[in-house]
C-alpha cells in the first residue's frame, strides 16, 4: 500500500514538475519501474523519512554491482517488449552499465519482470567531493508495432549516489571543476 | 559553566552601540564619493572606521587530529622572539614605511628595514634556525615568484592529485605559495618537532592589507596556486596583520596543527575558503576580515572533536577553536564547517553573504563526523541575502578560465548549495548551542536545522545520528539597529527531526517568533503541539523528520556551479523577498551594499609583464633568498601603488569602512552594476 501510494505521488510530482525543471517526461504510462535493488552491495541505505524516500548508495571505486530493475506493464491493450534498460541514464554518471541480462522481455498487461544489470562504479574523476548523482528513473527501450521507443520510467524511490572525496577516487585531480566532464560529454 | 574567554572583548568586539554604527554605514547611502588610491585610501578608510565606530568540505590527504596536548599561542613581541628574520620588498617597502602615520610604528619598521634579509616570505621561512622565531614582513605585496611552478623543478612530477605530507615537506610549492611544515616526515607522529614550531609571521603595516600575499592567475588563465600560506603540523603557528588574496582554494590554511593563532588577517577573493583550518586544535582566530570567497570566509572543518563523548550541550569548558571579533561578509557562506566540532564562535559579524553560519555533516572522510558542540554566542548575523547563484553562476560568469571570472573585482562563485537568505544553517549537527545572538534581516529564515542521514557522508550504520540536542536560547530575532523591525523570513525552520532539540526564551521584534511548525509535533506530551519544543521540557522526542519539509534537500544537493547551476525542483537560489514588515533604514541602499565595488590589483608585486607561464615572465627567482640591501625610509619611493585603478582594500576596520564608503556612494558611478547574463 505504501509503495503504491509513494509511487503515485512521485510519478505525479515528476510529471508535474518535469516541464519546468527540464526533466524527461515519462512517455509510456504502460510501464512502471519499481525500486532499484542492489543485492550484494552492502553500502545501501533506504531512507524512508527523507523527503519522499531515497535510496543512498555508497560509491566504491572500480567495484562492480548487480542492480535489479523491477518493471511492470500497468497499461491495458497490447503487450510490450523491453529490449534495453539503462537504470543510470546519466552521461558519465558514477554508475555505468556494463551488461544487461533478461532481455528482451515480453510483458503482457499486468505482467512484471526484473531486469538484472551489471554496473560498475566509476567516473568519479569527473566530479568533486561535493557532487551527487541523483537517478530518478530508468531509460527503457520498447519494441512495438511502431518501432522502437525509449521512455523514462521514474523510480518510486530516487537513488542518490554521492561522490567520494579524493581519498576514495584514486584518479581524481584537484581540478575541482566540472569542465572535464562537460568536455567529455561534448565528445 | 561558560569557558573562560581567551581574549578580552574590548578592542575586537564592539558593544551594541558601536556595531550598530557599523551596520548603519554598511547599508546607508549618502551622496559623497571616494577619491583615493592605495595606501592613501587605506589610511583614510582606517580613519573613517575609527571615527565612525565601525558557504562544504574539501579534498585533502587522510588526516588525523593532533594529540591535543598543545596550547593556543599568543602574539609574541620582538623582544620575546628567539630569533628575528625580516622580509621586505626593497623597491616598495621603504616608501610605504615612510608613509606610515604612526611615528612609533614607522620607526619600528625603519629599524627592521635595516635588517631586511629576504624579499620572499618562503625564503625567510626556509632560513629559520630556531623554534620561536618571529618573521617580520614589511609593507608590500608579495607574489613569491620562486614558488611559481616554472621555477620549482620538484613540481614537474606532481600529478595534481592528493598531496601527502612528505610532498608538502619536500615540495610544498606544488600547492602553496608559502609552506610552513613543522614535522619530520620520517617519524610516526604528526607532532611539530623542527625549527618551524612556534613560528610567528607578522606584517608590520598599519593595516593588514598593507602587507599582502597575493596569488592570481597564470598566462593561460589558470590559478597560480591552490593555497596562499599553509601551516602543516606547525604547532604554535602565529599569523598576524597580513592580507591573503586570490587563490584557487584557501588563502590561509592550517592543517594537523595543535596550537595556532590567526590574528587580524584578511582573506578575500578566493575560489573556496578565506581561512581554512582542518584537523587542528587549540586555535584562536580573532579580528579577521573575510570576504568574496566562493565557499566560506572562515572554515574550521574537522576541528578536533574534543567533546565527541560529551553528553552536554554547550557551554563547555574546552573548545578546539575560538573565533571572535571577525567580520565575514560577501562570501557564499560567512562561516562553514563540515564537522565543525567544538567551535566557539562569539562576538562576530556575519552579514551580506548568501548564507551566514553553516555547519554540516555532509561529506565523507572528515574526521569527527557527525558535527557536534559548536557554541554561537553574541554574534550578529544579518542581511545574508546576497544571491551569488543567480548573479554569477546562473549568469554564466563562473565558467571559462578562472582569470576571466573577475574574482579580483568581487565575483563569488558558490561551490556549495545553500538556501540564499539564511542566517544560520545546522545541516546535521548535534549539541550545538545558539545563544544570545542578534539574528535579523535574513529574508528566507533566521535559523535552519535539518537532519542529514549518515549515508549521505558514506556511512551506513546509524542513519539517525545527527540533528539531536541542539539548543536555541535567548536569541533576538528581527531586531535591527536603531529600533528598526527587520524580521527574518521565518525565524526558525526545522524539519521536525531529532531528539533533544529545543527553543526557548528567544524574542522577536514583531512580538512573536515565527517558525515553520505546520503539523502537530509529538513532544511526548498528551497532546501534540504545533510549537517547537522548549528546553525545560527536554526538547524534541521525534527521531523521524517531516518528509514534506525536507523536500528541497535532495534536489538542491545536485547543484554544480558549472554543470548544474539551477537544479530542477530546487528553490534555494531564488531571490528571497524581504518580509513585508521590514523597516528600511533611512537612506539605505541595499543594492550598493549587496554589490560593492572592489578591486584587487593583480599587477602589484610583479615586474612589468611578469606573469607565470608567459614568455619572458615567470620570475626567475634571482635573488630568491639572497641578501637584500637594507633600505631606509628616505629613499623617496612613491608610497602609492602604481596601479591606475583605485583599489578598495577589504580588511578589518578598514575593509568594512571601505564597504561603507561604497554604500555611501549610492548610485554613483563607481558602483558595480549587476551583471547581465552572459548567455
Amino acid at each position: 500500500m505504501r509503495c503504491t501510494t509513494v509511487l503515485a505521488s512521485v510519478v505525479g510530482a515528476v510529471l508535474l514538475a518535469a516541464p519546468a525543471a527540464g526533466l524527461p517526461l515519462a512517455a509510456s504510462p504502460a510501464l512502471e519501474a519499481g525500486d532499484l535493488r542492489f543485492p550484494g552491495h552492502d553500502r545501501v541505505a533506504h531512507l524512508d523519512a527523507y523527503r519522499e524516500p531515497i535510496t543512498a548508495v555508497g560509491y566504491v571505486h572500480g567495484v562492480g554491482a548487480t542492480v535489479e530493475v523491477p518493471l511492470q506493464h500497468v497499461g491495458g491493450g497490447a503487450a510490450v517488449t523491453v529490449t534495453a534498460v539503462d537504470p543510470f541514464p546519466e552521461l558519465l554518471g558514477m554508475l555505468e552499465v556494463e551488461a544487461v541480462s533478461g532481455l528482451p522481455a515480453r510483458l503482457e498487461p499486468g505482467e512484471a519482470t526484473v531486469v538484472s544489470v551489471r554496473a560498475r562504479f566509476g567516473n568519479c574523476r569527473y566530479y568533486t567531493e561535493r557532487a551527487v548523482n541523483v537517478f530518478r528513473g530508468a531509460d527503457v527501450t520498447l519494441e512495438g508495432g511502431a518501432g522502437a521507443t525509449t521512455v523514462t520510467t521514474p523510480y518510486p524511490t530516487e537513488v542518490v549516489l554521492r561522490s567520494p572525496t579524493i581519498l576514495g577516487c584514486p584518479d581524481r585531480v584537484l581540478d575541482r571543476s566540472a569542465r572535464q566532464r562537460m568536455l567529455a560529454r561534448d565528445e | 559553566m561558560p569557558p573562560e574567554r581567551k581574549t578580552d572583548r574590548g578592542p575586537l568586539a564592539e558593544d551594541r552601540g558601536r556595531w550598530a554604527e557599523t551596520w548603519r554605514t554598511v547599508v546607508a547611502r549618502q551622496g559623497r564619493g571616494i577619491v583615493a588610491r592605495g595606501l592613501v585610501l587605506v589610511a583614510a578608510l582606517a580613519m573613517t572606521a575609527v571615527t565612525a565606530g565601525p558557504a562544504a568540505a574539501h579534498e585533502e590527504r587522510a588526516s588525523q587530529f593532533p594529540s591535543g596536548d598543545g596550547t593556543t599561542p599568543e602574539l609574541r613581541t620582538i623582544g620575546e622572539a628567539a630569533d628575528v628574520i625580516v622580509v621586505c620588498k626593497d623597491d616598495v617597502s621603504p616608501g610605504r614605511i615612510a608613509a606610515i602615520s604612526d611615528p612609533q610604528l614607522r620607526a619600528f619598521n625603519q629599524r627592521l628595514l635595516a635588517d631586511c634579509a629576504h624579499e620572499h616570505i618562503q625564503a625567510a621561512v626556509d632560513a629559520v634556525e630556531v623554534q620561536g622565531t618571529n618573521i617580520y614582513v614589511l609593507p608590500g605585496v608579495y607574489r613569491e615568484q620562486p614558488s611559481w611552478d616554472e621555477n620549482s623543478p620538484c613540481t614537474e612530477e606532481y600529478d595534481d592529485g592528493v598531496v601527502e605530507y612528505d610532498l608538502i615537506v619536500s615540495c610544498g610549492e606544488v600547492i602553496n605559495l608559502v609552506t610552513v611544515a613543522g614535522d619530520d616526515p620520517d617519524d610516526d607522529d604528526i607532532v611539530c618537532d623542527n625549527q618551524l614550531c612556534d613560528l610567528q609571521i607578522e606584517g608590520t603595516g598599519e593595516a593588514p592589507e598593507d602587507t599582502a600575499l597575493r596569488g592570481g592567475f597564470k598566462a593561460d588563465g589558470s590559478w597560480i596556486k591552490h593555497n596562499g600560506v599553509k601551516a602543516d603540523r606547525a604547532d604554535g603557528f602565529v599569523l598576524s596583520n597580513m592580507a591573503f588574496q586570490v587563490f584557487r582554494e584557501n588563502a590561509i590554511y592550517v592543517h594537523e596543527t595543535d596550537g595556532y593563532l590567526l590574528d587580524r588577517v584578511v582573506a578575500s577573493h578566493n575560489d573556496l575558503y578565506g581561512i581554512l583550518t582542518f584537523t587542528s586544535d587549540h586555535g584562536l582566530i580573532r579580528g579577521c576580515d573575510t570576504a568574496f570567497n566562493g565557499d566560506s570566509g572562515i572554515y574550521p572543518g574537522s576541528a578536533a572533536d574534543v567533546n565527541a563523548d560529551n553528553p552536554e550541550t554547550a557551554p563547555l569548558t574546552r573548545y578546539a577553536v575560538e573565533v571572535t571579533g571577525c567580520r565575514s561578509h560577501h562570501n557564499a557562506l560567512g562561516f562553514s564547517g563540515s564537522a565543525g566540532n567544538s567551535v566557539w564562535f562569539h562576538d562576530n559579524d556575519v552579514f551580506l553573504n548568501a548564507a551566514g553560519y553553516v555547519t554540516d555533516s555532509f561529506v565523507p572522510n572528515h574526521p569527527g563526523m557527525p558535527q557536534d558542540h559548536a557554541f554561537l554566542e553574541d554574534n550578529r548575523l544579518y542581511l545574508n541575502n546576497v544571491n551569488y547563484f543567480a548573479e554569477y553562476v546562473q549568469a554564466g560568469r563562473c565558467g571559462g578560465d578562472p582569470a576571466d571570472r573577475g574574482y579580483e573585482t568581487g565575483t563569488v562563485c558558490p561551490a556549495f548549495p545553500v538556501p540564499v537568505g539564511t542566517g544560520v544553517m545546522i545541516a546535521g549537527g548535534n549539541h550545538n548551542l545558539i545563544r544570545d545572538n542578534d539574528i535579523f534581516d535574513n529574508w528566507r529564515q533566521g535559523v535552519m536545522q535539518f537532519w542529514v542521514p549518515s549515508a549521505i557522508r558514506d556511512e551506513f550504520e546509524d542513519q539517525f545520528d545527527t540533528s539531536n540536542a541542539n539548543h536555541y536560547t535567548g536569541n533576538r530575532m528581527g531586531f535591527g539597529p536603531d529600533d528598526l523591525v527587520q524580521p527574518n523570513g521565518t525565524d526558525f525552520w526545522w524539519d521536525d527531526q531529532g531528539t533533544g532539540n529545543c527553543w526557548q526564551d528567544n524574542t522577536s521584534a514583531t512580538g512573536e517568533i515565527t517558525t515553520n511548525a505546520t503539523v502537530p509535533i509529538d513532544t511526548g506530551g498528551e497532546v501534540p503541539v504545533t510549537e517547537f519544543p522548549d528546553c525545560d521540557s527536554g526538547g524534541s522526542v521525534t527521531p523521524v523528520g517531516n518528509a514534506v519539509k525536507s523536500a528541497q534537500l535532495v534536489p538542491c544537493a545536485t547543484y554544480d556551479r558549472e554543470d548544474q547551476p539551477a537544479p530542477p525542483l530546487c528553490d534555494w537560489f531564488d531571490d528571497p523577498e524581504a518580509p513585508a514588515s521590514r523597516e528600511a533604514a533611512e537612506g539605505e541602499d541595499l543594492e550598493a551594499a549587496f554589490w560593492p565595488t572592489v578591486a584587487i590589483d593583480l599587477s602589484e608585486g610583479l615586474e612589468d609583464g611578469e606573469t607565470p607561464g608567459a614568455p619572458g615572465g615567470g620570475g626567475d627567482g634571482a635573488g630568491d633568498d639572497g641578501a637584500v640591501a637594507g633600505g631606509s625610509a628616505d629613499e623617496g619611493l612613491d608610497p602609492v601603488p602604481a596601479a591606475a585603478e583605485r583599489v578598495l582594500p577589504v580588511t578589518g576596520a578598514a575593509g568594512l569602512a571601505g564597504l561603507a564608503a561604497v554604500a555611501l556612494l549610492g548610485a554613483g558611478a563607481l558602483r558595480r552594476r549587476r551583471h547581465a547574463p552572459l548567455g
